[in-house]
């Protein structure tokens, strides 16, 4: 079975499934319009309310000469330093046990990664409202420490640099120590290709990949791409699925290409590549 | 015009069916082939060939919510064209996506072949969804139904991208568990 099929099948479910997800929408806006309003009824009635106070007894505002209650003594705190680190780094959270719901790290885009790249800048505050904001914290990246460590692993990969395709989007698996980075050609037809690495480093020639892949495997050309060690097209076995699938090894990484390209266009495009890391990518 | 006139209009072989089906869903259909296609040229013609196909099928049909009939007809469509769209080299989109992503759940299961065994995934992924919490289900239907981005659907639903991203992962890890178990030992493996 293949996701090409799956995503047929999906046309199989419920009326009401399909429903649900458009009322679903239409509820949380009609909450958010109910909470505004709540909120502005609050502010309103709070107006009336001090507005009244002030009809009936004009001395009801703050009396700057009236004794004040001495302000509670609190207790000193723990002065110890939490631990900086709570997320193990990059090397030993790919052998964490597999977890219900798999740790990734997103940047749609390069701004995202570059406001990550910033963020261990900011103040304690403005940081944890950052990292909580963009649901990092729920991704096991919680402290200065984590963040470092997970532009170490991106800046541990070859980021390719495409011409006329920028930077899409980049996932960060930390259960299976793979980076995806995803490229998309700006336009109406918005053809894509993705490089799915491995982190860590292999030195695996042309015929074990092959081996390791099965059947449906053939070599292409590698003339005029000395940055890749060999290429292997893998038949998709479903014509309709509109990606194509090689097999690679980018600079010792692993690297699966997936793209709507044709074999051609491709094969152009990587000739043109260049390849920096993510924290020197300067766009298309 | 409410939907019980305009299936009237096509029980009565009335073209005004067809006018009166484009008027009210002619952008949600273009919305949903767009979704797939990214192509405004081909999500039209899916559009277009909507109507036709909703002409030969009422009647004898009678959708319970034209809506949903007439959608399912795009996407169908939608999903057929992007085949071609790969044989003329031209993109694939979200829907290139959100394939890859559902070769996760598929991976390892059973080739499906035979009506019988084709009706049998369509249940389990019927009840699968269906079994699904609100939000999850929401957000997995947006995602592998209408094809939209992980950005509209965070939109959609006030969530962060990242929190979206997680839901669906979490989903399709629970649909590959399912098929894999169900296909698998259907298939005797």
């Amino acid at each position: 079975m293949t996701g090409n099929e799956l995503l047929r099948k999906m046309n199989d479910i419920e009326d009401s499934d399909i429903e649900l997800s458009e009322t679903l929408a239409k509820r949380r806006r009609g909450l958010t319009r109910w909470l505004s309003a709540a909120a502005a009824a609050l502010v309103l009635g709070a107006g009336i309310f001090a507005a009244s106070r002030l009809w009936k007894d004009p001395g009801y505002q703050h009396d700057v000469s009236a004794p004040t209650p001495a302000p509670t003594q609190i207790a000193p705190q723990a002065t110890a330093e939490p631990p900086e680190t709570t997320a193990a780094p990059y090397e030993t959270a790919y052998a964490m046990p597999t977890q219900d719901t798999p740790m990734q790290v997103i940047f749609n885009g390069i701004e995202e990664y570059r406001d990550f790249a910033a963020s261990p800048e900011l103040d304690d505050d403005a940081f944890r409202e950052f990292i909580e904001s963009r649901s990092y914290d729920m991704n096991g990246v919680n402290t200065r420490q984590d963040v470092n460590n997970v532009l170490e692993v991106m800046d541990s990969v070859p980021m390719p640099q495409i011409a006329g395709f920028p930077f899409w989007r980049s996932n960060l698996r930390l259960d299976t120590g793979d980076v995806t980075i995803a490229f998309k050609a700006e336009g109406d037809e918005r053809h894509y290709i993705g490089f799915n690495m491995s982190v860590s480093q292999s030195d695996e020639t042309a015929e074990e990949r092959a081996a390791e892949a099965g059947h449906g495997i053939e070599e292409v050309s590698v003339e005029g791409l000395p940055e890749l060690r060999y290429l292997l097209r893998a038949e998709s076995g479903d014509p309709a699925n509109p990606n194509s699938y090689y097999y690679t090894n980018i600079r010792s990484h692993r690297v699966t290409i997936v793209t709507d390209l044709a074999e051609e266009e491709l094969l152009s495009i990587l000739q043109g590549c260049r390849y920096t890391v993510i924290s020197e990518y300067a766009g298309d | 015009m409410d939907d019980g006139r305009i299936i009237e209009l096509y029980f009565a072989r009335d073209v005004r069916a067809i006018t009166e089906s484009d008027a009210k869903y002619g952008a949600y259909c273009f919305t949903a082939a767009n979704n797939i296609l990214s192509s405004r040229e081909d999500s039209e013609e899916c559009v277009n060939d909507t109507w036709l196909r909703a002409w030969n099928a009422i009647p004898p049909k009678r959708p319970q919510v034209l809506k949903l009939f007439l959608v399912r007809i795009t996407r169908n469509l939608s999903l057929d064209r992007l085949g071609s769209l790969r044989a003329k080299k031209r993109g694939g989109g979200e829907a290139a996506l959100a394939i890859e992503e559902l070769g996760e759940c598929a991976a390892g299961t059973a080739d499906v072949f035979g009506e019988v065994m084709e009706r049998e995934v369509s249940r389990l992924i019927r009840g699968f969804v269906h079994s699904l919490p609100e939000t999850d289900r929401a957000v997995f239907v947006r995602r592998y139904f209408f094809v939209e981005s992980v950005k509209v659907i965070a939109q959609r639903y006030g969530m962060s991208e990242g929190s979206v991203m997680t839901r669906l992962s979490r989903t399709r890890k629970k649909l590959k568990e399912l098929l894999n178990k169900e296909l698998n030992e259907n298939d005797g493996k």
